[in-house]
C-alpha cells in the first residue's frame, strides 16, 4: 500500500529530475525554524517560493487538523510564498475544507502539472500575499512570548539550558546530551476564561512530559480557535496569546530551543511552576500591542 | 542546530530572497550556509561548534545588510546600529524586525561575534550553548529574510 511517505517521496523525486535545468531547489520535509510543522516539501525556483501539502491520513479525515500548520506556514514563509495542496482520491473532503485558501489544488494524479506551475514564473492562481500588518503582529506576538519566557528565565534563574544534562568529556569542552525523550499521550486542556490571565489563554501542563507532540497540540488548539482564514489568507479572529504553565522548559530533539521558538510563534509563552504568581503581570505583558 | 535539513530550508528562502531583490551577495551567502552544513563532519567537537557560530553569524550579518540595501538604505557597519536600521524597516515588511526582536537577536548575535571571533582561545563552553546561539541565528534569519 502506498502511504503518503511514498508519496512525498515520489513527488520530490519527480520536481528534482524535471526541474534541474531550472535551477531549483527542492528541499523535502523542510525544518523552518519557528515551524513544528511545516510544507511537506518547498521549491524555490528563480523569483518563486513554492510550499506544498500533501494531507496525511489525519488530516484527510478531520480537515481541522491541516489548518493550524496552514496558517502558521503562511506567517513564517515569505509573503509571496505559493501555496499548493496536493490531494488523493480520498482528500476530497480537505480539498473543500481549503477550496479557496490555497493557490492551487492539484490532483495526485496530475502531479506533473506541479513542474509546469513552478515553472511559469508569472503563476498566480488564487494567491493573494498575506498583508504586511498580519506579517508584523505575528512578528509581534513572538516578540512577546519570547519576552515573557526570558523574564521567566531570569527571576528563577533558571536558563533554557537548565533542562538539557549537560557533561564534560573529551578536551574539556562540555558537550550536551540528548534529552530523555518520553511521549504524551494526553492533550492539554486550554481554559479560556481564567480571570487571572484575563482572557489570555491558559494551559497547565505540570504532570506532562512537554515534547513536540504536546507543544503541537496547544499550537493547534490556540491556532484553530484564534484564526479564520479568507482567501488564505489567516485572519486573527481573538487572542492568540497564551501561557502554560510547566515543570521545566521543553527541548527539541535536535535544535534545542525549538520547541519554545515554535511555541512563542504560536503565541505561547511557557511560564515555570515557581512563577506562576506573576501570570497576571506576564499575561499583560503578552497583551502588549504595537506602539503607535 | 543547523542539520541539514534546516540549513537547505534556509537557503530556499535565502536563494529566493536573493532572486527578488536583485542582489548578488546572496550567492556568498549561499556558501556560508552550505559551509554551516558542511562543517557538521568536523572534529574535535569545539572546532566544529565555533565554526558553526563563524558561518551562522556571517550568514545572518550578510543577509541582513541586504535586506536593509533592498529598502533603499545604506547599511551601517556595526551591529547594534544594523539591528535599530532594521525595526525601522516599514511595518511587517520583508527585513523588518520590531524593536524587542531587533534587541534580543543582537544581543546574542553580538555577544557570539566578539567573544568567538575576536578572542583567543574562545569556543562555546558547549554544543548546546553553541546550538542555541545558532538556533536564534536561525530564528532571526526566517523572520528577517523574507
Amino acid at each position: 500500500m502506498t502511504t503518503v511517505y511514498d508519496r512525498r517521496a515520489t513527488l520530490t523525486q519527480l520536481l528534482r529530475r524535471d526541474l534541474t535545468d531550472r535551477d531549483a531547489v527542492v528541499v523535502p520535509n523542510p525544518d523552518h525554524p519557528l515551524l513544528i510543522r511545516g510544507p511537506d516539501i518547498i521549491i524555490s525556483i528563480e523569483q518563486s517560493l513554492f510550499a506544498l501539502f500533501t494531507p496525511s491520513a489525519e488530516e484527510r479525515q478531520s480537515p481541522s487538523r491541516l489548518k493550524p500548520r496552514f496558517v502558521l506556514s503562511r506567517l513564517a514563509l515569505p509573503t509571496h510564498t505559493r501555496f499548493l495542496l496536493v490531494i488523493e482520491p480520498s482528500g476530497v473532503a480537505v480539498a473543500q475544507y481549503f477550496s479557496n485558501d490555497f493557490a492551487d489544488i492539484i490532483e495526485w494524479s496530475r502531479r506533473s502539472r506541479i513542474v509546469q506551475i513552478a515553472s511559469n514564473k508569472e503563476y498566480t492562481g488564487r494567491h493573494r500575499d498575506v498583508p504586511a500588518e498580519i506579517i508584523g503582529d505575528a512578528q509581534l506576538r513572538f516578540a512577546n512570548a519570547m519576552t515573557v519566557m526570558h523574564i521567566v528565565a531570569r527571576l528563577s534563574r533558571r536558563p533554557f539550558s537548565a533542562a538539557f544534562a549537560e557533561t564534560t568529556y573529551g578536551e574539556g569542552i562540555a558537550t550536551s546530551r540528548p534529552p530523555q525523550m518520553r511521549r504524551t499521550q494526553r492533550v492539554p486542556v486550554v481554559n479560556r476564561t481564567l480571570a487571572e490571565t484575563g482572557g489570555v489563554a491558559f494551559a497547565e501542563m505540570l504532570d506532562f512530559d512537554v515534547d513536540a507532540s504536546a507543544v503541537r497540540e496547544l499550537i493547534d488548539d490556540q491556532v484553530n480557535y484564534s484564526y479564520v482564514l479568507d482567501n488564505g489568507i489567516p485572519y486573527q479572529s481573538g487572542d492568540a496569546s497564551g501561557l502554560a504553565v510547566v515543570r521545566d522548559w521543553p527541548i527539541g530533539h535536535r535544535d534545542p530551543d525549538k520547541l519554545i521558538h515554535a511555541a512563542a510563534f504560536a503565541g505561547w509563552a511557557f511560564v515555570l511552576e515557581e512563577n506562576r504568581n506573576e501570570l497576571r503581570r506576564f499575561a499583560r505583558r503578552l497583551k502588549q500591542r504595537r506602539a503607535q | 542546530m543547523s542539520m541539514p535539513r534546516r540549513v537547505a530550508t534556509l537557503r530556499a528562502i535565502s536563494k529566493t530572497a536573493g532572486a527578488r531583490t536583485g542582489s548578488a551577495v546572496f550567492v556568498q551567502i549561499d556558501h556560508e550556509l552550505q559551509e554551516l552544513a558542511d562543517v557538521i563532519r568536523i572534529h574535535p567537537e569545539k572546532r566544529k561548534n565555533l565554526l558553526r557560530l563563524l558561518h551562522g553569524c556571517r550568514a545572518l550579518e550578510t543577509a541582513l545588510k541586504e535586506m536593509i540595501r533592498s529598502h533603499g538604505v545604506t547599511p551601517r557597519h556595526s551591529l547594534g546600529p544594523i539591528f535599530r536600521q532594521l525595526s525601522q524597516i516599514p511595518y511587517g515588511q520583508p527585513g523588518y524586525l520590531n524593536a524587542a526582536n531587533a534587541q534580543r537577536f543582537g544581543r546574542t548575535v553580538r555577544i557570539a561575534r566578539n567573544r568567538y571571533t575576536h578572542e583567543a582561545n574562545a569556543f562555546p563552553r558547549s554544543t548546546r550553548e553553541a546550538e542555541s546561539v545558532l538556533s536564534e541565528i536561525e530564528a532571526c534569519f526566517a523572520l528577517t529574510v523574507r
